[in-house]
């Protein structure tokens, strides 16, 4: 019955509580609304973290992972072949691809610039090589053979175009020059500058052959999906026993620094949005909830004449609050979720920090975020019902009869 | 008038109480050294021009508020020595209370007003729609049952506060000006209402009022003037 009487008092004054719904709902709907972007935001830098720069998994000598090595040689895992078979043949591996990275220079015909050699395998990374947007080339183009392909950065430095032959040149695992000569298959901008600009990809035989070695420094495995991590680790660990010695397997997640910085960023970001949002919400419905107390003064004075205890009134108009912010709270969730589902279809893209690709703008709606949209402006409704109600409760019950007047 | 040999043990009393109100600088003695005793099964009437201080006494009686200095005694319970909760509990199992203004709650209808009170002391919903129709019914809103206080007169809102105060079964029912906001015919038939109860059910009433004609209906009537008790009216009351 006390429910029954929260609702009708609620619906009481229909223009102050269709205010007071509206800016709940607002709320519910902007808090659903920012949560399912940055979540978005959050969740493809991590994939593109994954799948652009470390893979899920990266196997390494120990040497490798603790920069150790006194000659790079000890970096290389040797006889990697069938250690690399076993891996690709677990269950939840999608791919795994031998890897060399080495820094070298990249000479065109008046231009030399240094750059981040990385392997890319055109089979086993056709997911990352298909995540590379070609400005120029197709990457198509890039399948075995002595082939590049040039951060957009790296080629206007070079001032190189497709089918362009560059000179590239390199040191040799036993410290000797090497030269190859390589051809641009496609320039392409990976959706971050700060790679784009220093960074071209080959083919790891091209580097095995210009670094003068059959052996690889890592292991990039890729695995189905990036819930399977720690699955995949356990199973890939297991295996590891079989090969050469040494060997240590890294997890995305130790190895993106960068992706860790960003995400606490746009955690303290998203608590300071939902802070200020929720700040609004309060401000807005403090004002017109206070007033329907205030009004209600008197009917304070006659429950309390009945009988009834300063603390049960507290809780019936918090009661009230509650009431009012689980109806403005599912408007504004429904509300949310339609704006979200229409701001998914419409194919909207837009410029994002660190990005040099617009980025498709699309809102994820996990239930998660409802609850804790709704928990949020449920606990700001009982926040702003409670404080007029404790004020106006502690008038003397005489006082507060005479407002009935 | 005066029936005190009728009724039975004392249910109210007032000692030498004192009340006075501060209003900055000024203070209003509300009641000044009022001596009153009030037995079970009384109809008594507070009677006196606006200002006497009925409303004070009324309040004091009813547990809302607390003497400036004297005793108030109800049921045998001195006042002064309970906390607020304390008196919130005592008033919901003691006291009944009709305003001048009828108060009912304007989101609930008649039977939900009636059954507001058993909230308060947890009476399971069966029993509290149950009781709540028949207090209802022997105030004759019987028909009246799903109506809201905006639906009904005055006379009727009236009567479903009577039934409110009714149907916890109190010891005492007070009433400040229950008619002052009806019309003639419909304050007599609230107050020959409220009389009709008090022999029926057994539940001492003490109401106040300004209005001769109404006091021709209680068992006994207190005099006051000036916040003091008065032997008798000085001048006919002119309403
Ligand atoms: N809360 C209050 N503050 C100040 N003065 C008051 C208050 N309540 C009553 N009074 C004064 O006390 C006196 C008695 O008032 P009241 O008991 O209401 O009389 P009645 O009910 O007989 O009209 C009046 O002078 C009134 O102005
Ligand atoms: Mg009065």
């Amino acid at each position: 019955m006390r429910i029954r009487i929260a609702i009708r008092n609620t619906f009481r004054n229909k223009r102050r509580t269709a205010l007071n719904v509206f800016m709940i709902a607002s709320g519910v709907a902007s808090l659903i609304l920012f949560k399912g972007f940055s979540a978005n935001l959050i969740l493809s830098i991590r994939e593109g973290t994954i799948q652009f720069q470390y893979g899920h998994l990266q196997v390494a000598r120990e040497s490798l992972w603790k920069n150790s090595a006194e000659n790079p040689n000890e970096n290389l895992i040797p006889d990697y072949q069938g250690l690399l078979k076993r891996i690709q043949d677990v269950p939840s591996v999608k791919s795994a691809t031998g890897w060399i990275g080495f820094y070298g220079l990249l000479g065109a015909k008046d231009r030399t610039v240094g750059a981040q050699l990385l392997s890319l395998d055109p089979v086993n990374e056709s997911l990352r090589l298909s995540n590379l947007v070609m400005v120029e080339g197709k990457a198509a183009n890039y399948t075995g053979g002595q082939k590049v392909l040039l951060g957009a950065g790296v080629a206007s430095a070079l001032r190189a175009k497709v089918g362009d032959n560059l000179n590239l040149l390199g040191y040799t695992y036993d410290g000797l020059v090497n030269a190859l000569d390589v051809e641009v298959a496609g320039i392409f901008k990976s959706g971050l500058k700060e790679i784009d600009n220093v960074t071209a990809m080959i083919p790891l035989e091209v580097s095995q052959k210009l670094l003068d070695t059959k052996d690889v420094e890592k292991f990039i495995i890729y695995l189905k999906s990036t819930e399977l991590t720690e699955d995949g680790r356990r199973a890939v660990s297991s295996l590891l026993d079989s090969g050469p010695r040494g060997l240590e397997i890294k997890p995305w997640y130790e190895l993106a620094a960068f992706y860790k910085e960003v995400r606490s960023f746009y955690n303290l970001y998203d608590a300071v949005i939902q802070l200020i949002i929720l700040s609004l919400v309060l401000i807005g419905i403090l004002n017109t909830i206070g007033m329907s107390v205030f009004e209600r003064t008197g009917e304070m004075g006659t429950m309390r004449a009945l009988g009834e205890t300063q603390r049960n009134i507290v809780r019936q108009f918090v009661l009230e609050g509650a009431v009012l912010g689980v109806f403005g709270g599912v408007v504004g969730a429904v509300a949310g979720a339609v704006l979200a589902l229409v701001i998914n279809a419409i194919d909207f893209r837009a410029p994002m920090p660190g990005a040099s690709l617009p980025q498709r703008i699309q809102i994820l709606l996990p239930i998660w975020n409802f609850v804790e949209a709704l928990a949020l402006t449920l606990a700001a409704s009982m926040v702003a019902a409670v404080i007029p109600a404790v004020r106006a409760v502690k008038l003397e019950i005489v006082d507060a009869l005479r407002r009935n007047i | 008038m005066i029936q005190l040999g009728e009724h039975g043990a004392v249910l109210l009393q007032a000692q030498d109480v004192c009340k006075t109100y501060h209003l900055g600088e000024t203070s209003v003695q509300a009641l000044q050294h009022v001596d009153l005793e009030v037995r079970e099964g009384e109809f008594l009437a507070l009677a006196g021009s606006s200002g006497s201080g009925k409303t004070t006494l009324l309040n004091l009686f009813g547990c809302l508020d607390r003497p400036t200095s004297g005793r108030i005694l109800v049921a045998g319970t001195d006042v002064a020595k309970l906390d607020p909760d304390a008196l919130a509990e005592f008033r919901a199992a003691t006291i009944g209370f009709i305003f001048q203004t009828f108060n009912l709650f304007p989101v609930l209808s008649a039977r939900e007003n009636v059954e507001y009170p058993m909230l308060l002391n947890k009476t399971p919903a069966p029993e509290r729609e149950k009781r709540a129709k028949e207090a209802l019914e022997r105030v004759g809103l019987a028909r009246f049952l799903d109506h809201r206080p905006d639906q009904l007169s005055g006379g009727q809102r009236q009567r479903v506060a009577i039934a409110r105060a009714l149907v916890k079964r109190p010891k005492i029912i007070f009433a400040d000006e229950p008619t002052a906001n009806l019309d003639k015919k419909t304050a007599v038939e609230v107050l020959t209402l409220m009389r009709d109860l008090n022999s029926s059910e057994k539940v001492t009433f003490v109401f106040s009022t300004h209005d001769s004609m109404i006091l021709s209906l209680a068992s006994r009537i207190f005099h006051m003037s000036d916040g003091r008790q008065v032997a008798a009216p000085e001048t006919p009351h002119a309403h």
